[in-house]
């Protein structure tokens, strides 16, 4: 069985016939009808090629402020390595290892005088523990004075004996 | 139904462009049905062809405002959505077309009518070498001889020129004609 055009179009008109179910379409529109529209400006094709655009524009103004302030670092770190000695001359090597042997000196001298403070510390701390525990007699003045008295006393020499040790001297210089 | 009110359509567009939802109704009247079926035909399948037919005229409804008439009828731009949305369902639910579903129903508001069962075979026949068919050329065949649009209209809607939709509809046709063949050599 072979249809014509004619035959095959007639045919093809019999799907006209198709029709959606009524309770789908009574539902779809009143959902349909209680959505909100877009506005124009949100739907018109030029005004997304605009946001498009303006979205562009952006990202190459973000682009531009990020490549100045890569481009100036970059700069400032070739300044900072290499041209510093020229245009820095307190960043040369020479002057930074002199800075550092300065330094390193006066450390040692601020250790120096560390350890004569620990040492002065040390020798406070054992006087006063002296102190504490009351052995310092020596120190004394009513002490002092009875043993001065006492020697006084022990060393004390009769008239006779300090005539006889005289004339002894005059002899021998004699 | 459509509102007598509203008997030009242009009139109708020009109010639902406004906001006016009525207006948008009444278009939904006119069009839902045709959209429907064009729909229905290429993806052969009810519900997913009134999934489909919601989210057209969802879409029309938002976008409306949008809308610029350039002389062009409001079918071609809602059937260039149709299209759209059909081919968005083919690509991203990977649904493939069998030729061996002869016996798949026709549509319920068919099967249900008086016909003979001679004349409901035949329809089978033709929807099934229809669905065979590239899918622009099914496009034109449905808009051209099952909705009845004119080669103006379907060139609008397809993105042609007419010449281009003349040439485009007699090769679909002539396809059309050699599947239909086959079917029937198939069956005997």
């Amino acid at each position: 069985m072979k249809l014509n055009h004619k035959e095959i179009i007639e045919q093809l008109e019999q799907f006209r016939r198709i029709q959606p179910r009524a309770e789908f379409s009574e539902q779809s529109k009143s959902l349909i009808l209680s959505s909100p529209r877009l506005s124009p400006e949100l739907a018109t094709p030029i005004s997304w090629v605009t946001r498009l655009q303006y979205g562009m524009s952006s990202v190459l103004r973000i682009g531009s402020f990020v490549s100045v302030g890569l481009s100036i670092l970059i700069i400032s770190l070739y300044a900072t390595r290499e041209l510093s000695p020229v245009l820095f001359p307190g960043l040369s090597p020479q002057s930074i290892t002199a800075e550092a042997e300065m330094l390193t000196s006066s450390m040692n001298i601020e250790l120096s005088r560390l350890g004569y403070f620990d040492t002065a510390s040390q020798e406070s701390s054992a006087a006063l523990k002296q102190l504490s525990q009351k052995q310092l007699n020596h120190l004394n003045d009513t002490i002092i004075g009875s043993e001065v008295t006492t020697i006084q006393k022990s060393t004390q020499s009769s008239p006779d004996e300090t005539s006889q040790i005289n004339n002894l001297i005059n002899q021998l210089s004699n | 139904m459509v509102d007598d009110r509203f008997t030009d359509e242009h009139e109708i567009l020009k109010r639902a462009i406004a906001g006016e939802s009525s207006a948008f109704g009444s278009l939904y009247d006119i069009y839902q049905p045709l959209l429907y079926r064009f729909i229905y035909l290429r993806v052969s399948h009810r519900e997913e062809a009134e999934d489909l037919t919601h989210q057209v005229f969802l879409s029309a409804w938002q976008n409306i405002g949008s809308f610029k008439e350039q002389g062009l009828p409001v079918s071609s731009w809602l059937y260039q959505i149709a299209r759209n949305r059909v081919i968005d369902y083919y690509r991203t639910k990977h649904v493939s077309l069998s030729l061996d579903d002869t016996q798949e129903e026709i549509h319920p508001s068919i099967d249900d009518t008086p016909d003979s069962l001679d004349q409901k075979i035949k329809l089978g026949h033709v929807k099934t070498a229809l669905r065979s068919l590239h899918p622009d050329q099914q496009d034109i065949i449905i808009m051209r001889f099952v909705e009845g649009l004119s080669n103006a209209e379907v060139a609008a809607a397809l993105h042609k020129h007419e010449g281009t939709v003349r040439v485009l509809q007699h090769r679909a046709l002539r396809n059309l004609q050699k599947k239909l063949q086959k079917e029937y050599e198939i069956e005997s």
